[in-house]
């Protein structure tokens, strides 16, 4: 038996495809990582600056606190009735997200546990049906769903669009898959010896411990409904005041000089890349947020249906 | 036994899916029946894209009394959106809004179309409105006989000249399409760098081929239309640009490029829209005070009078589903933005379609002392407005069509002959696409 201590492969040895590896993944990193900083960057900067090229690598000598208070009065002062709209946008993809998300949660959990523990009829029909609809495009659904909503005369609502993202099969698919593999069939019928009913069963034994899940589900839900593009665009076009982020980027880009200059000419507001860049910036702060608050379950989360339990 | 639960499972899902569709299809068929004309009693909704939201600010101030709801859409000018959410509307058979600023001028295309039928025909609605503008300036709106929309702006083409260097280098400006083109390759090579104008915007078609009366958008009926750019008209246009960007006096940018500037301040003339003035010369490429001025349109030799192109102009549409209060208001906001000089004249930075109130927003241009000589300026805008030669907004986008053959062939070593070929191949592939009939007769 040897005392040494466990060295890592390759750690001793500077070889030329040790080296080569490195070099590739750094190359790799920096395609993704240099974009971003470029493009925060360009949210600190100020379109003279961008025009002139002066401010360096990335753009990371021109940036100051100024350049973002100037274009964040822009951003603000777009919109009907001296601007504030962008706040609204962000207020209403918020109240979606969230309820959206609680909806998903709260129809995902059981479904997914019926479906993963219990016996019934047509329970494969339905996971099938889970299936089809989790591989369905969104954009086929916006047709028939706006017909729908416009039944019951609420287009233009934020309520339908909630309710329509509580709809999430991705979740139901993940708690299933999360029972499937971590809830033991014997804990259940041991549940059931011991007295407790279906319904008390999924209370107290299998949602204590489904943490990870749970935030598995929210995080993915509130992911879904924030970057929602078509469903918003279908149903809240038609309210000055129900729109979303998501839509709203679309219309700041529209009303800017760089892509829409006879358009951008007649507004007092000029909305240039380093205002763009700093919409979607702030559009991005949500989802940061709430993967951040989240990734602590997303780690441990990841590895949901990898082992079977 | 797995097959026959497989078998079981699968017809299950059939069945949903088949519901689905079957649901989904009654749902979306339900809006082929024509719907009712509405009254919401007085309150109306208007759809209007961001530099049109003062217009109904305007009205709001200007009528406390009616309800008005304001909506401001993507205003990208061939955006989608707009057309996407009208066709939901028709689907369903509500929603549409009962007055809109068009995003795009091709959007009347659809509006008018038997699909859609959105903008009603204002001829009856609106006489004394209509009475108001140059039949020119309204012949976008002018759909089979009927007036279905009325102009935001009028944006005729005059000719525009850098009269400081005229001036100084003694050139004589000239009054024909052939004159401009000779003079253009003239000055290309007394003073290298100098350049009489723009190929690679989205407007140059109607700067060029439009005042050349080359058929691009002949519009013969809903569903035919006719495309020949070998007819003489699309030829004289033809070789008036193989004249000029021969001779190195012509430049593939477009005017809105990010580095337009460095080209704009050597443009020592060009065909170009009344709102280059102020837009492009004043705010976008800093070209000093007193320098610029305008002329009436160029005349193609043999012809009598001039003709030019028209760039934009917006339009606006009357919803053709509503009756009752909900129209008269709609009418009356309308009237408003397309004749109110409390819009057309104090906020709006386009020479007003309607011909009554442009004398007053004419005035302006000598309180601002840009132009060089802003007698001639005016009396140019008012000259253009009639010569603009007729031109149809189609389904299609002939603007599209040009920016993405004419200057990139012309890069690639093309002659101008070979790019405004394959301009009108994609121009024809592109009517096809969406149902039109070409004929090149």
């Amino acid at each position: 038996m040897s005392n040494t201590a466990p060295s890592v492969v390759g750690a001793k040895h500077w070889t030329v495809g040790r080296i080569a590896r490195i070099v590739v993944m750094l190359l790799v990193a920096a395609a993704f990582i240099l974009p971003i900083i470029g493009f925060i960057a360009m949210a600190f900067r100020s379109q003279e600056g961008v025009l002139a090229g002066t401010d360096g690598f990335l753009g990371l000598g021109g940036i100051s606190w100024d350049n973002v208070v100037f274009s964040w009065s822009q951003i603000n002062g777009f919109g009907p009735g001296g601007g504030g709209i962008f706040t609204r946008w962000v207020s209403n993809s918020l109240v979606i997200a969230v309820v959206g998300g609680v909806l998903a949660l709260v129809a995902a959990l059981p479904a997914g546990y019926a479906l993963a523990r219990l016996r019934f009829r047509g329970r494969k029909v339905m996971l099938f049906a889970t299936l089809l609809a989790m591989v369905m495009p969104n954009t086929v659904l916006a047709i028939p769903l706006f017909l729908e909503v416009n039944a019951i005369g609420a287009v233009g609502e934020l309520w339908p669009v909630a309710v329509i993202m509580g709809f999430f099969p991705f979740g139901t698919y993940l708690v299933y898959i999360h029972f499937m593999t971590t809830m033991p069939q014997e804990l259940v019928e041991a549940a059931r010896i011991d007295g407790l009913s279906e319904i008390a069963t999924f209370f107290y034994v299998a949602l204590p411990i489904s943490k990870q899940v749970i935030a598995l589900v929210a995080f993915f839900s509130f992911v879904a409904n924030w970057t929602n593009f078509f469903l918003p665009l279908a149903l809240l076009t038609s309210n000055q005041q129900n729109k979303t982020i998501s839509i709203g980027i679309q219309e700041l880009i529209g009303a800017s000089p760089l892509f829409n200059a006879t358009v951008a000419a007649g507004l007092d507001v000029k909305l240039y890349m380093p205002q763009l860049a700093l919409a979607t910036f702030l559009s991005m702060i949500p989802l940061l947020v709430v993967f951040l608050t989240a990734q602590r379950f997303l780690i441990r989360g990841q590895t949901v249906g990898a082992v079977k339990g | 036994m797995k097959t026959k639960r497989f078998l079981s499972a699968s017809a299950g899902v059939a069945t949903i899916a088949a519901a689905a569709l079957v649901l989904s299809g009654c749902s979306a068929g339900g809006g082929e029946t024509a719907p009712d004309q509405t009254d919401s009693g007085g309150k109306i909704t208007v759809w209007v894209d961001p530099p049109r939201v003062p217009a109904a600010e305007a009205f709001q101030e200007a009528h406390p009394e009616i309800e008005i709801d304001v909506v401001q859409i993507d205003g990208t000018v061939g955006g989608q959106t707009v057309k996407q959410a009208f066709a939901n509307f028709d689907s369903a058979g509500s929603g549409w809004p009962d007055a809109i600023f068009f995003p795009s001028n091709d959007d009347i295309a659809w509006a008018t179309g038997a699909a859609s039928n959105y903008a009603a025909d204002l001829t009856d609605l609106l006489p004394d409105v209509i009475d108001g503008y140059d039949p020119a300036v309204l012949s976008f709106c002018d759909i089979d006989g009927q007036i279905r929309c009325l102009r935001n702006d009028a944006a005729p083409d005059v000719f525009w000249y850098n009269k400081a260097f005229f001036d100084e280098n003694g050139y004589t400006l000239p009054t024909t399409w052939e004159e401009y083109g000779s003079l253009a390759v003239e000055i290309a090579a007394d003073h290298p760098g100098k350049i009489s104008g723009f190929l690679g915007d989205a407007y140059a078609v109607n700067r060029y081929l439009q005042a050349a009366d080359c058929p691009t958008n002949d519009r013969l009926s809903e569903s035919e239309v006719h495309i020949n750019l070998d007819d003489p008209n699309c030829v004289r246009a033809n070789d008036l640009l193989a004249e000029m960007y021969d001779g190195d006096a012509l430049t593939t940018q477009g005017i809105f490029d990010g580095d337009a500037a460095a080209a704009g301040v050597n443009l020592v003339m060009s065909p170009g829209a009344v709102w280059w003035g102020n837009y492009l010369f004043r705010d976008t490429w800093k070209i000093p005070a007193e320098q610029m001025s305008a002329s009436a349109p160029l005349t193609w030799e043999g012809e009598s009078s001039p003709t030019a192109g028209n760039e934009g102009g917006g339009l606006w549409g009357v919803s053709s589903h509503i009756t009752g209060k909900q129209l008269e208001n709609t009418l009356t906001f309308a009237t408003f933005v397309a004749t109110d000089p409390a819009w057309q004249v104090e906020l709006s930075t386009g020479l007003p379609g309607y011909g009554p109130i442009q004398d007053a927003w004419l005035e302006k241009l000598a309180e601002d002392g840009y132009f060089a000589d802003v007698a001639s300026v005016q009396q140019a805008f008012k000259d253009a407005a009639a010569a603009v030669a007729p031109y149809s907004y189609m389904l299609y986008d002939t603007g599209a069509a040009w920016t993405e053959t004419v200057s990139p062939t012309l890069i690639a070593n093309g002659s101008m002959s070979d790019a405004l070929g394959t301009f009108g191949e994609e121009l024809v592939n592109r009517a096809n696409s969406v149902g039109y009939t070409v004929t090149a007769e």
